[in-house]
């Protein structure tokens, strides 16, 4: 363990009475049930602690809090990695990612908000759809299955907030790699058949949507995230009410009964546990529409520095990634290993990927991956490549790929904004290859 | 009350011993706070059974505490590494994006230069070194 610039044991010993007053509250709200907390800290009982001197704090607490992540076990889940637990939130790491259409147990999850009890009687799970239309509407899910046509489509649901760990200095929020991400077979039906049914008005621009997920801090009628998209993207023929994931009714953790899909755009539109979509006649302001969430800069601030809430507008179609699924991070390849096959994904908002290149020299040299096309527009894409190692040694493999519109991913995240979104650099995996 | 600093000594290496002894052996079983019981996820989702300890110690680290989990859990704040400056406007944000209620100038003042000592900036960034023990 790394000793800490000065420790707890360090104050006790110079300042005991100080020191006292820190750890069991300036308040006091500790008195009584200092060593309850502290072994609950410890997350176990502390033996002796009859015997330990008043105030005396164990040394585990004096450190800085483990590194080492913490693995979800919930029933129907993977041991993704946990990024927080108030609200849930987990990354799959990139390396199991490598199926062609990402396992319901290997979906990352994202949440604001707490989460909603499960509905008893999923069929009957409610969507009201109101604002600029003629005809208010409010569906349940047994009738949105009936009353519109079935669409069955593979889409890549990505967090607006993937690979924000690139940013310099670091930017606000869950700290992803490039694991907030994943590609899905969904089934539901079209939002703009349902809008259609509604009839939108001549006012209509942009929809606001709402879920059934409480605000953290409870307090009844408070959304913890209301976000919405201008009205050309609810009208695209890839945007869905999903009712079914990998075919399977979509479960709880997902925003099952029924949930948003508006695939290549930041995750936080694609509402879960949907309960209503407001047809709005202006931009909507929910929580996350607004101030710097869900933003990047229209002109490029100084990293770090002082915001300027003019100078932002809203994120859209996520900008172009790839990541390397065959291979871990920390891979120790055998002796005499001088090629290797390298496969992932690779997506581009609401763009297709044209090209994807990987390298071995630190982008000295490129070698074209095959690139496969989509399922259906806004699936990922396979790409695939042969790696050639001269020596053994310690190898970093890079990917990049390039968007139909010629931008590609930059070595290093630029584009800083305080909530750190668009970070797309090159994936990079380290290998060693033993003598 | 002053402790002799002997005893405290020794005091103190005994309970390094055995805390390394139970960090050691809770690591295995991973924790399930995370994992909501079909039967009530939304009371997982707001319990929690941190405590203070759980972020470093430090002048405001309580207060700290108790503002922060009122809504959301430890691990987002120890993801963090800012400056003071931006651990501030971090409250604007907090207050705009989540409507939090203002906790009033004094109390803001003591959070964010705990936060800021605590959490600042880190220096090494980007891709960790899978082998640097070898």
């Amino acid at each position: 363990m790394a000793k800490p610039e000065r420790g707890l044991f360090e104050l006790y010993r110079d300042d005991p009475e100080r020191a006292d007053a820190l750890v069991f509250g300036r308040r006091g709200l500790l008195k009584g049930a200092s060593l309850a907390a502290m072994g609950a800290a410890l997350g176990a009982a502390i033996p002796f602690a009859a015997r330990m001197p008043s105030g005396l704090v164990p040394a585990a607490l004096a450190q800085a809090p483990a590194a080492a992540p913490k693995m979800l076990s919930m029933p129907g889940k993977a041991g993704i990695v946990i990024l927080q637990d108030r609200p849930l939130v987990c990354e799959t790491p990139e390396h199991m990612l490598d199926d062609e259409v990402t396992p319901n147990d290997r979906f990352f999850i994202r949440n604001n908000g707490g989460i909603p009890d499960v509905a008893a009687d999923p069929k009957a799970w409610k969507i009201k759809v109101d604002g600029e239309v003629n005809t208010p509407l409010e569906l349940a899910v047994g009738e949105l299955e009936t009353r519109f046509q079935a669409v069955t489509l593979k889409l890549q649901l990505e967090c607006g907030g993937n690979g924000r760990s690139g940013f310099q200095p670091e930017a606000r929020g869950n700290q992803w790699g490039n694991g907030a991400i994943g590609c899905a077979e969904y089934a539901g039906v079209r939002l703009k058949d349902v809008l259609a049914a509604a009839g939108l008005k001549p006012s209509a621009v942009y929809t606001g949507h709402f879920g059934a997920d409480p605000h953290l801090s409870g307090t009844p009628g408070q959304a913890s995230i209301s976000r919405g998209v201008r009205l050309a993207k609810a009208m695209d023929e890839h945007t869905l009410i999903v009712l079914r994931m990998n075919g399977q009714p979509l479960p709880h953790i997902h925003g099952g009964p029924a949930r948003l899909l508006v695939p290549g755009w930041p995750g936080s539109a694609s509402q879960k546990w949907l309960t209503r979509i407001w047809i709005r006649d202006k931009e909507h302001d929910g929580q996350g529409m607004t101030g710097t969430s869900y933003r990047v800069t229209k002109k490029p601030m100084i990293p770090g520095g002082k915001v300027d809430d003019a100078n932002m507008a809203i994120l859209e179609s996520m900008p172009v990634r790839s990541i390397i699924t065959n291979v871990t991070h920390g891979a120790e390849l055998p002796s005499g290993t001088r090629k290797l096959p390298v496969r992932g994904h690779a997506w581009a908002g609401d763009l297709a990927v044209g090209q994807v290149d990987v390298s071995a020299d630190y982008g000295a040299t490129w070698k074209k991956a095959e690139l496969k096309a989509p399922a259906n527009k806004y699936a990922w894409q396979r790409w695939s490549a042969e790696i050639e190692f001269p020596s053994e040694g310690y190898y970093e493999i890079w990917a990049k790929a390039t968007d139909s519109g010629g931008k590609a991913q930059p070595h290093v995240v630029g584009n800083w904004n305080p909530q750190g979104y668009g970070g797309n650099a090159f994936h990079r995996v380290a290998v060693l290859i033993k003598a | 009350m002053r402790l002799n600093f002997a005893t405290l000594s020794v005091a103190v290496i005994l309970a390094t011993i055995v805390v390394l002894q139970l960090e050691k052996a809770r690591r295995p079983p991973p924790r399930v706070a995370a994992a909501p019981a079909p039967a009530a996820p939304a009371q997982v989702a707001r319990a929690t059974d941190e405590t203070p300890e759980a972020l470093p110690a430090g002048i405001g680290r309580d207060e700290t505490f108790y503002l922060c989990t009122a809504c959301h859990g430890t691990a987002i704040i120890r993801q963090q590494g800012m400056s003071r400056q931006r651990w501030d406007e971090t409250f604007d944000w907090m207050m705009e994006r989540h409507r939090m209620p203002d906790p009033g100038a004094a109390d803001r003042a003591l959070i964010v230069d705990y936060l800021a000592a605590s959490f600042p900036p880190r220096q090494q960034r980007g891709r960790s070194n899978p082998f640097a023990n070898q």
